[in-house]
């Protein structure tokens, strides 16, 4: 399903793809007016261009509407995709509708740090603040933000590529009330009306230089406005991702050999990292990652589009962990370890060689209880070694026992769990 | 008693209002400073003395703030014995209360012939004036009483006038002396003539008390002369104004002579203007002829400028002693060879008016080119209108080291003109050459390699001086916590010579982060004077003051500038609101701080050349403590300088995100943006800094420091075209002007929302300081302006190490804070060992631990508190280590069924020497509990320690063999399952 028709599905008032320099609006034909704008290069699946900004007075001026601007709204959200190339010096707005008294906007200023504020006059007036991160420049975002009154969740809720950023003005971002019916109309980048106000005080604002918009959507006060955390992070943000590196859909040989061309490199901030699609033929799908590091502020690691499960091997410093599976999909991401076990003599501690050691997985682990984990006999240094995926920590049980020849010992219990560590442990073995 | 015992005194607080005309002011020296055996006993005010000729010496300062003009305050001083009916040492001074004089110096001196044990002796001013507006007060810390036994047996040619006389006009008249009051061999009197038949020096002092009925400015001078040929050194002056009841003065003057066989000594005296001046009856001119040994030194001089004599130069060098002083013609000073004792004495003399008006020169003397002020004397007079005749005379006794250069230091303090000289001298007296040898007292001539500053707890400190005894015997050296010693502390005595000693420092219960005096006990239990040193650290507002600011606005309770540099620019332009001030503190040595209590407050200053107008300035470091009490909803200008095109501004918003922003030509000057990493949080004091130096190489950056440390993001670095006009707009804190440019963009920024400030800087090129205006960033921004201020959120004081611990003990947590926990030195010893027991640090906390100790501060982390090293510090010189304490856990099992074993017996021992960990060190011993557990701590010191140890259970059923333990302790501890086999 293209991404449009994702975004469709959950049920908005207004979608305006910007797929060119066009205001057409997909689901309410309510067609956005273009100030000063210019196409863009494209910023999510499912289009070919975006729209831009290149002029702090330019604008997309959304149609004056009750699902957008023109009703009283218990319930309300909007979202899109921004980007812009630069730290844009003076305060900005990347959405903004309303007037002085009543409004919802996205305000970016200040290293390009991003605001989402609600204000209402209706009732008690209310000014609720939520602080989202710093945008990095040429880094496409999603945006997020829903409103509901007191009727509802009694909350405002900013998003950024999914992800829910809850430190705000006052703690709780509860507005108490709906929003206003006054709201002016509203627009992407420069303020229609006279929005230059901020936490209730006038200040001077404009359109994001070279700001790119693409996907923008919007709920008017329904049901589907109360959009889940779920919905807006793998619906919204995970679908439209463009990935940073894509590995066909091809033998699994070919795939590993794909993904070996960015082994030891470092995966930059962006929204997605590495696609992996589905292994030719269907079916599971292991690979290896050799030294691939990801950003610290990546939104997504790695992204299964297939249907059945990926295993991502961490190897060699590699750290994927976050994955995405838009199509229904699993990741299982395993570190590879080497589990060590030596045994020992009891009374002088000479190393025994022979000796078997028998490990199984217990409760509590991600493996099912009982599982093999290691079966094997001990070198000429006593040591046995094995193979082994971690997940996540696995509680063990085992013994270790020595009767098929002279020396023999009694057996000998070890018991413990598995961790990011690799084990490495010694049992000591009494003779018999 | 003895010939040459001594008593110095003086005033070191007393600050009495000296009455207005009518009553006398008979004053208090509190303070001794120096004694050679004990010829007074001192009950305030009385110096009371036995039996015994004595010259006294006298000098004292008085000044007022009253600023009346066409006011005049005329002091008189004198010497009382009441009880004799003796009235001497007579001296005068005037404060004009106009151009700037405000204070005066009385003194004066006398040979006064005691003639009954326990007479009472003071010294008295009073003043004649009719002068009402204000007060005229006492200045401590200037001048003294000094009291030195003569040698009754040596000669001496006392004489006094039975009558007054007059005089008038330049024409002098000869002092007609007709009364001996005591005359020995080699003195004899014809009519007003001394004749002295022996050839040597002598000390000579004259005084006469003074008045007149005229009603001008009247000058009267005085001088001595063989035969009609002035005894260089030897004038004096008064000034008379004949109105508002200043018609009393005194001729008073004592020095050296080096007089001739056969001398006909006279004192001669006139008007040089044109009224009657009278001298009362009892004048005197009192001679003692020093002993053939007395060892002196003359200088003279017939030029010098005095408002640049400092040191003055003298011209030749008449006579000199070389067994004591080493001196040359055509320098400032005379040098005495041999610890001494000495009395000195300069005269300066000036016979030509110049154009000057009202002029107030003072002398004081040097030893080692500092300034002795207990001798100190001054003269006003007034050139316009007088007849430029003056003279200036000082007097001292001084301590002094071997080797010490002595000067003569001459200011003018109130000059419209300046004072020249024509004749001038310079002698001293060697009282050891007369009187020794003198037991001298220990003499502290510096501390700690001269920084005179110390720690508790430091070590190895040494004091230098002389006279401290070869051997210390039951010699000490004793800490004090004032001049009087109220509390004194016995120090560790290192090593001890006669001019060093090593000392350990202890503190006792003496305070820190003050002055205390050192003082030597000799061996007979002479004590040196205190010597004043330093302990601890300088306050916060001493730091920054070292910084040397251009600007600084502490906004401790009042909006003036106090900056180094200048101009001072008090807050206090285009007010709007204004703010408050409060008694919330936000750094230390504060007790208010400025509340911006809304958002369209505003405060500016008038422009300054070290900010936004004339200069273009290449280095700035701008910066504040700052405390927003909330989150900040709308855009808030904290301050700003300059506007449209070029501004410097701190702003805040977006849930406070703090910017810093350099702002010039759009497009084709540096525009630059800094933001804080973090938003502040609210009702938390934070250092904010901004910097930028458009020297810097490779790169000139503009940053933002947010508790000292640099803040990573910013737009516009590094700037390449490194210009920065002036900017003419305003200064202002708060809202700002309606066009402040951002990104080329005049944004109309509110004003800031509930936030407080203080310690305001701005620091420049211009400055005076090391840094060239461009603070560096850690020793300046974050050791002094953000370490040094920064207010702890606990402070575990000094005391025993126990009860440290024990407040400690007491800590569970602390918030996000500039400065977690403050630990002052011990207070015995240097090291300290505390135990943080589940104390947690929250993580946006500055810094963790300032340690005030200079020896090592060791936190030992327990139960899960997470004190940082890396955010340790110690301005003190301390050193700090943090070290983890881990968990051993030994977990007992049968090897058969693995149930868990109780009481089975278990002893771990470090098997290897590694690090502070040594072979056979018993890190577990005991007996396991039901679970077949044994849990005991260690202390890890960053090395991993082997163990090897046994288990056994033999003491009850049921039993089991000993089952050796091997392994390793780690970072993470040591967890171990040791399985036991039955032995039944």
């Amino acid at each position: 399903m293209a991404y449009r028709d994702d975004i469709i599905a959950l049920g908005p008032s207004h979608v305006y793809p910007f797929d060119g320099n066009n205001g057409t609006d997909i689901v309410g034909a309510e067609t956005a007016t273009l100030v000063g704008t210019a196409s863009s290069t494209v910023l999510t699946e499912d289009a070919s261009n975006s729209i831009s900004t290149n002029g702090t007075t330019d604008s997309v001026d959304f149609p004056i509407t009750d699902d957008i601007n023109n009703a009283t709204d218990d319930r309300f959200a909007l979202c899109g995709w921004f980007l812009t190339d630069r730290i844009n010096p003076p305060p900005k707005v990347i959405y903004a509708d309303g007037g002085a008294t009543s409004s919802v906007k996205f305000i970016m200023a200040f290293g390009n740090n991003l605001m989402l504020e609600c204000e209402g006059t209706t009732g008690t007036p209310f000014i609720v603040q939520v602080y989202g991160p710093a945008l990095q420049p040429n880094r496409a975002y999603h945006l997020a933000a829903v409103f509901e009154s007191d009727v509802f969740g009694n909350q405002a809720r900013l998003y950024v590529d999914g992800v829910e950023y809850t430190e705000a003005e006052p703690a709780g971002a509860a507005p108490g009330e709906a929003l206003g019916v006054t709201r002016g109309q509203a627009a992407l980048g420069s303020p229609v009306s006279a929005l230059s106000e901020v936490g209730n005080l006038s200040v001077t604002l404009g359109a994001p230089v070279n700001g790119q918009f693409q996907f923008w959507a919007f709920w008017g006060d329904n049901a589907d406005a109360q959009l889940t955390t779920t919905e807006i992070r793998e619906e919204l943000f995970e679908k439209g991702a463009l990935p940073g590196v894509t590995i066909s859909s091809d033998t699994e040989a070919n795939m590993q050999t794909a993904l070996d061309a960015i082994a030891s490199s470092a995966r930059p901030d962006e929204p997605l990292n590495i696609r992996v699609e589905a292994v030719s033929g269907g079916g599971n799908l292991t690979l290896t990652a050799d030294a691939i590091t990801h950003d610290a502020l990546a939104s997504i690691h790695v992204q299964y589009t297939g249907t059945d499960t990926l295993t991502w091997r961490n190897s060699n410093g590699s750290n994927a962990s976050i994955g995405s599976t838009p199509n229904g999909g699993s990741i299982v991401f395993v570190t590879p370890q080497t589990l060590t076990v030596t045994v020992q003599d009891l009374v002088d501690s000479s190393v025994i060689e022979g000796a078997r050691v028998y490990l199984t997985a217990g409760a509590g682990g991600p493996l099912p209880e009982g599982t093999v984990l290691m079966n094997e006999v001990t070198n000429a240094s006593g040591v046995a070694t094995v193979a082994f995926d971690y997940t996540a920590d696995q509680p063990f049980t085992g013994r270790v026992r020595k009767g098929s020849s002279s020396p023999y010992y009694k057996t000998g219990p070890v018991a413990g769990t598995l961790g990011a560590t690799a084990l490495d442990t010694t049992v000591l073995l009494i003779g018999d | 008693m003895a010939a040459g015992n001594f008593h110095q005194r003086r005033n070191a607080s007393d600050a009495s209002v000296l009455p207005n005309a009518g009553t006398n002011l008979d004053v208090s020296w509190d303070t001794l400073v120096r004694q050679d055996g004990t010829i007074v006993t001192y009950s305030d005010p009385n110096l009371q003395l036995d039996t015994g000729l004595y010259l006294i010496i006298y000098s004292d300062k008085f000044s007022t703030t009253n600023t009346t003009n066409n006011e005049r305050v005329e002091i008189q001083g004198e010497i009382h014995a009441p009880s004799l009916g003796y009235v001497g040492g007579y001296g005068q001074d005037i404060i004009r209360k106009s151009s700037g004089q405000q204070s005066c110096v009385v003194s004066g001196m006398d040979i006064v012939d005691i003639t009954a044990d326990n007479t009472d002796v003071f010294i008295r001013f009073y003043r004649t004036d009719n002068s009402t507006s204000g007060t005229v007060d006492r200045v401590s810390g200037e001048g003294s009483v000094v009291i030195v036994q003569l040698d009754d047996t040596q000669d001496y040619g006392f004489y006094s006038t039975s009558a007054s006389e007059a005089t008038s006009g330049t024409t002098e008249r000869t002092l007609q002396l007709d009364t001996n009051d005591r005359q020995d061999t080699g003195f004899s009197r014809t009519g007003a003539v001394v004749d002295v038949a022996n050839a040597g020096r002598y000390f000579v002092t004259y005084g006469l008390d003074l008045s007149t009925t005229g009603t001008g400015r009247e000058d009267v001078v005085g001088r001595l002369t063989n035969a009609g040929t002035e005894l260089v050194g030897s004038t004096s002056f008064c000034y008379l104004r004949g109105i508002d009841g200043c018609q009393d003065g005194a001729l008073s003057w004592g020095g050296i002579l080096d007089l001739p066989a056969g001398a006909d000594v006279d004192m001669r005296w006139s008007a040089p203007l044109s009224a009657t001046i009278t001298a009362a009856a009892g004048a005197y001119l009192k001679m003692w002829r020093l002993p053939a040994a007395a060892d002196v030194a003359i200088k003279e001089a017939t030029t010098g400028n005095y408002a640049a004599a400092d040191p003055f130069v003298w011209d030749t060098l008449p006579f000199i002693d070389t067994d004591s002083f080493t001196a040359t013609a055509g320098s400032s000073n005379i040098d005495v060879d041999q610890t001494d004792y000495i009395l000195a004495f300069a005269n300066f003399h000036q016979n030509a008016p110049d154009s000057g008006q009202r002029i107030y020169p003072e002398a004081r003397f040097k030893v080692n080119t500092v300034v002795n002020a207990e001798g100190v004397a001054g003269v006003y007079h007034r050139n316009s209108g007088g007849s430029g005749i003056v003279s200036l005379n000082v007097a001292a006794l001084m301590q002094v080291p071997g080797n010490a250069s002595i000067e003569v230091q001459t200011v003018e303090t109130a000059a419209s003109g300046t004072m020249t000289n024509d004749s001038a001298q310079f002698a001293i007296l060697s009282l050891e050459s007369i009187f020794g040898p003198y037991a001298f007292p220990p003499s502290i001539s510096g501390f700690n390699g001269g920084t005179n500053a110390f720690l508790w707890g430091a070590e190895n400190v040494l004091i230098a001086g002389t006279d401290f005894g070869a051997v210390q015997g039951t010699g000490r050296v004793e800490i004090w916590d004032d001049e009087s010693g109220t509390t004194k502390v016995t120090q560790t005595v290192d090593s001890w010579s006669d001019t060093s000693i090593q000392i350990d420092t202890v503190r006792g219960s003496l305070p820190d982060d003050t002055t205390v005096y050192i003082v030597v006990v000799g061996d007979g239990g002479v004590e040196s004077a205190p010597f004043p040193v330093s302990v601890g650290l300088l306050g916060y507002s001493s730091a920054v003051d070292g910084l040397l600011m251009d600007h600084l606005w502490r906004l401790n309770n009042d909006y003036l500038d106090s900056g180094d540099t200048g101009p001072q620019r008090d807050m206090t332009v285009g007010v709007v609101g204004g703010g408050a001030f409060t008694t919330n503190v936000i750094c230390e040595d504060t007790t208010h701080c400025w509340h911006i209590n809304g958002t369209t407050v505003r405060r500016e200053i008038s422009d300054s050349e070290n900010m936004n107008i004339t200069n273009t300035l290449r280095r700035r470091t701008i910066g504040c403590w700052i405390q927003l009490n909330g989150t900040q909803k709308s855009f808030g200008a904290i301050w700003k300088e300059g506007g449209g095109v070029q501004n410097l501004a701190f702003l805040t918003g977006l849930g406070n995100v703090l910017l810093a922003q350099l702002a010039d030509v759009a497009g084709s000057r540096d525009n630059v943006q800094a933001v804080s990493d973090f938003r502040l949080t609210p009702s938390r004091p934070y250092h904010i800094a901004m910097r930028y130096d458009q020297d810097d190489s490779p790169d000139a950056r503009f940053e933002l420091y947010v508790d000292g440390a640099l803040q990573t993001v910013t737009d516009g670095n590094p700037m390449t075209i490194n210009i920065f006009d002036t900017h003419s707009g305003d200064v202002t804190w708060g809202e700002p002007d309606n066009n402040l440019e951002t990104g080329a963009v005049d944004v109309d920024y509110p004003g800031q929302e509930d936030t407080y400030m203080s310690y305001f800087f701005t620091v420049s090129e211009n400055s005076s300081g090391i840094h060239d205006g461009a603070l560096d960033p850690d020793d300046d921004i974050r050791d002094i302006l953000f370490r040094r201020g920064a207010i702890p959120n606990t402070t575990i004081s000094s005391d025993t190490q126990a009860n440290m611990q024990t407040a400690l003990d007491a800590v569970s947590s602390i918030p996000d804070w500039p400065l977690g926990i403050r630990v002052e030195s011990p207070s015995s010893g240097s090291d300290l060992t505390l135990t943080a027991d589940a104390i947690t640090i929250d993580d946006r906390t500055t810094d963790h631990i300032e340690w005030r100790g200079s020896g090592t501060l060791t936190i030992i982390n327990r139960n899960g508190s997470n004190i940082d090293q890396s955010k340790c510090w110690s301005a003190t010189g301390g050193m700090i280590v943090v070290q983890e304490e881990v968990d051993l856990t030994l977990t007992v099992l049968d090897a058969t069924d693995s149930t868990p074993i109780e009481n089975a017996r278990v002893r771990v021992t470090v098997a290897a020497s590694v690090g502070p960990y040594l072979v056979g060190d018993v890190l577990i011993e005991g007996v396991t509990d039901a679970s077949g557990v044994i849990t005991a701590q260690l202390v890890y010191e960053g090395v991993d320690p082997s163990v090897t140890g046994r288990v056994r259970k033999g003491s009850a059923s049921t039993f089991y063999k000993t089952s050796d333990i091997v392994g390793t302790v780690t970072s993470e501890g040591l967890t171990q399952t040791v399985f036991m086999v039955r032995d039944e």
